[in-house]
């Protein structure tokens, strides 16, 4: 009988020590995630009057929808959008395989690529921001013209190709340190015995490289594509840290667009219902996509066996 | 190894450093005197500064030195704190954490603030006479008139009437875009009109100059360019001589958005204030027809835009956009770029600060002269620093001692339908008000210092020291008017006679839609198919000039009657059809 009491009084500890772990992330969820989300949604049914907010059915979204379809600074933004994200997945993510492949095999400079490379995660993004903006502006005209080759255009404020390529090199830059840290720590935790096997077999170099390390990243690989897709319409594209709230129109991308619209000077209380009917069909978009890329990802993703 | 302790050292530094200049954006690190009374301040430190602020605290603290405002204490202590968050939205979502009494702000929508319960009403203040300070007005007797008619929350928009009065701010300053120019190499070069039309005056004797663009002799506005075309043969004319006529700060796209917003409103003057609560005549909307599916402006034999009027109601407000304001304040940035009178930091990455510094600095040594910048009117103390260096290093005069002045804006053409006095257009959004979550020990001397700065004394020093009003009449003494700068005096004159138009109104329409006057914004240009081209909008200089046949600003105008028909109209604002 006292046993019983005894294991009855443990488990009942158990329980207390376990509704407590959860209790800290649940709570947080509930109020960060649920709540905010849940007055959204709520949000994106009404419009704001002068006595407060009032309920107005679907007419946000009609207006959203009106908006992505009308053409002007919106169908720039998603263009923008749909580029970036093309960039990220045909040129960041496999450059940064293979840094992050050429860094884990410690070939020479490893360590010093490895340091420039995560150099801009780890320093403020404005401090990396007025570098590249001096270099761009103040630097480069400068060597140019000492060098005889005459006035240099603006980089950065002057046409919009040419300021949307420049921000696009510095984006491509600055977006390799944390992922190359991922990728290159992961390949590193590759079994020494497995490719010493394929090395043995005559898998060096490039073959290594496909059919050992990619098979053995690719779990990360899924997460950060994931990662990617779902930031489809939030990636901000460093813009504000170069233009503040004042970029061109051409430059915008969709996450630039929501978050100016609530950080600008003058932005005000009647943007919100828009912006959460704008959130609510962007979720409505890209849960479903996420969903299916990561369930081909995983069906057709190479396996380390 | 002694390599990577050498990195990881420096990238320390390197972060500490970061750190370290984030943590040094603090307060002014004043010690707290708990036998006085503290009052919180909070001011956005765009480019007015806080010089005249920190001349307000020490003429208040010693003012009342000996007043007590709270039991157990006597006199007041003032503190301030400078940051560029006390804005908007921004502050709006975080001013009941702040501990802050006063704030000087930006960007506030007044009556979103209201109704969210931020502002403390301070309806005493402003509604009693400041005779304690031995005048005889309120504040409210001194606001001018556009920010009146907006604070006051009991003003009838319809019938045009003030209720009993009920207030929650006050003005913060008024920000006025405008051409300012160097007075001196004007005068040095003789680059006013005369009574013949034509250039080569000094403006030593003013009855030899033409009657500028307000069209009346013996004001200020006397021997400046009265039309675009008297404009652009000025700035052909500096060219000429060496000179660059034109620059702004190209830095930021929002500038030049804010400068065609501005330029329209001194172009179209009351009926500007239609764009905040389209109700009313509109006198000068240019004819539109269908033209393949697309919008065309129409022009007339002389080329100019064929003119209309309208009754303008919430139903059919969307011909507010046909205002021919926003055709000409964009084809006057057109005319300057494709005849390249500016100069390359217009156009460049040059920000507001280098500008006005390029500005400043030029006619000093063997730099090239720049005869306008395009600034706020915040520039003369914005620059001070800029003013200071060209002093002490160049040779230049004192910021004070400097002649630059207020250009009137030039009408588009010598058309009827735009002569009449010059505009004067300010933001009312800039507001100075005392928070609701002022603690009640606190509040009687916040009070206190916030009508203590609309007192005439203080209204004058603020001219003084930041070169602008606030909002209120000026009622400024010969005396007081003699010993103001150069700058501070022409913006005097300059106003005196010019239409004072705000950008706001006191109505259901505009309270709900405030963003519709955003000046950092211009309406959006629907250009499509064929027509997809840079548009002057953006202002390019390459594009404009390799397509220098085109006429951008009517590509731009033609874009946004394609937006802002009447279906898109009706789906936002079908509400106030009455």
């Amino acid at each position: 009988m006292k046993e019983a009491k005894q294991i009855n009084s443990r488990k009942r500890q158990k329980i207390i020590f376990y509704c407590l772990l959860l209790a800290f992330p649940l709570v947080q969820n509930a109020i960060f995630y649920l709540f905010v989300n849940f007055n959204s949604i709520l949000l994106s049914f009404k419009t704001y009057t002068a006595t407060g907010y009032e309920f107005v059915g679907f007419s946000n979204y009609q207006k959203v929808f009106s908006e992505i379809v009308g053409g002007g600074v919106f169908s720039y933004a998603i263009k923008n959008s749909a580029l970036l994200f093309g960039v990220e997945m045909v040129i960041i993510l496999p450059l940064t395989l293979f840094f992050s492949f050429y860094i884990a095999k410690k070939y020479a400079l490893s360590t010093f690529f490895r340091i420039i490379l995560f150099l801009p995660t780890i320093v403020s993004s404005i401090v990396m921001v007025l570098i590249y903006t001096y270099l761009l502006e103040y630097a480069i005209p400068e060597i140019v013209t000492k060098l005889g080759g005459g006035h240099v255009e603006s980089f950065l404020f002057g046409k919009t190709d040419r300021a949307f390529t420049s921000v696009m090199i510095y984006y491509v830059w600055v977006s390799f340190g944390a992922n190359v840290i991922l990728y290159s720590g992961t390949m590193s935790g590759i079994s020494q015995d497995v490719i010493e096997a394929a090395n043995l077999d005559g898998a060096t170099g490039i073959k290594e490289f496909w059919y050992i390390s990619v098979p053995g990243v690719w779990p990360t690989f899924v997460v950060l594509t994931l990662a990617k897709l779902t930031g489809f319409f939030t990636n901000k594209f460093n813009l504000f840290s170069f233009y503040g709230t004042s970029a061109d129109a051409k430059l915008y991308t969709i996450g630039y667009y929501l978050f100016r619209e609530t950080q600008s000077d003058l932005a005000s209380m009647t943007v919100f219902p828009r912006l959460s009917a704008m959130g609510v069909i962007f979720t409505i978009i890209i849960a479903p996509i996420t969903i299916c890329v990561k369930r081909v990802l995983e069906k057709i993703g190479p396996k380390e066996d | 190894m002694k390599l990577k302790k050498l990195l990881c050292t420096l990238l320390s530094v390197l972060m500490l450093f970061t750190g370290i200049s984030v943590a040094g954006c603090g307060g002014p690190g004043i010690d707290i005197d708990e036998t006085k009374t503290q009052v919180y301040i909070g001011n956005q430190n765009y480019g007015f500064g806080d010089a005249w602020l920190i001349s307000a605290i020490d003429k208040f603290e010693k003012r009342y030195a000996n007043t007590p405002f709270e039991d157990g204490k006597t006199g007041v202590q003032v503190l301030y704190e400078n940051g560029s968050d006390f804005t908007g939205l921004s502050l709006l979502q975080t001013i009941k954490g702040n501990d802050i009494d006063i704030y000087f702000s930006d960007g506030s929508t007044y009556y979103e603030y209201i109704n969210s319960g931020a502002m403390m009403d301070i309806t005493d203040i402003v509604t009693e006479p400041l005779t304690e300070f031995g005048e005889t007005k309120s504040i409210a007797d001194k606001l001018i008139n556009c920010f009146s008619t907006y604070l006051d929350t009991t003003y009838d928009f319809n019938t045009k009437t003030h209720g009993a009065g009920k207030y929650y701010a006050l003005p913060n300053y008024e920000c006025v875009y405008q051409v300012n120019y160097n007075v001196k190499y004007f005068e040095d070069n003789n680059l006013y009109y005369g009574l013949d039309g034509e250039l080569g005056q000094n403006g030593s004797d003013r009855s030899q100059l033409s009657a500028g663009p307000d069209g009346e002799y013996g004001n200020y506005d006397d021997g400046q360019p009265a039309t675009f075309e008297e404009f652009f043969a000025l700035c052909e004319h500096i060219t000429k001589i060496g000179g660059v006529p034109v620059t702004w700060p190209g830095g930021a796209a929002s500038y030049r958005n804010v400068y065609v917003n501005q330029f329209k409103n001194s172009i179209e003057r009351e009926e500007s204030e239609l764009l905040a609560n389209p109700v009313g005549k509109a006198t000068r909307l240019i004819k539109v027809e269908r033209e393949n599916s697309y919008s065309a402006m129409q022009f007339d034999e002389n080329g100019y835009p064929i003119l209309e009027e309208l009754d303008l109601t919430y139903e059919n407000g969307y011909n507010v956009y046909r205002q021919s304001g926003w055709y000409w304040a964009t084809k006057f940035f057109e005319e300057i770029l494709e005849n390249e009178y500016h100069n390359s930091g217009a156009i460049g990455g040059r920000t507001h600060m280098d500008t006005q510094k390029d500005f400043i600095n030029s006619t000093l040594g063997t730099n090239q002269p720049i005869a306008i910048l395009l600034e706020g009117n915040y520039w003369i103390n914005e620059a001070a620093p800029s003013f200071e260096y060209a002093h002490t290093n160049l040779g230049a005069p004192t910021r004070e001692e400097s002649k630059y002045g207020v250009m009137a804006f030039p009408k588009p053409t010598d058309q009827d339908e735009y002569q009449g006095p010059n505009s004067y257009s300010v933001g009312t959004n800039a507001l100075s008000f005392i928070s609701a979550y002022t603690p009640e020990n606190r509040l009687g001397a916040a009070k206190k210092f916030l009508q203590f700065l609309f007192t005439d004394e203080m209204l004058f020093d603020y001219t003084k020291i930041v070169g602008a009003t606030r909002g209120c009449e000026v009622n400024f003494t010969e005396t007081q008017l003699a010993s103001l700068p150069y700058y501070a005096r022409t913006m005097i004159e300059y106003r005196k006679d010019a239409v004072v138009v705000g950008g706001s109104a006191n109505t259901a329409f505009y309270k709900e839609n405030p963003n519709i006057t955003k000046w950092t914004d211009l309406p959006e240009s629907y250009i499509k198919d064929g027509r997809e081209i840079d548009a002057v909008l953006y202002l390019r200089n390459q594009t404009i000039k390799s397509l220098q046949d085109y006429d951008h600003a009517a590509i731009y105008f033609n874009g946004i009657q394609d937006g802002t028909n009447v279906k898109n109209w009706a789906s936002t604002y079908s509400k106030y059809w009455s």
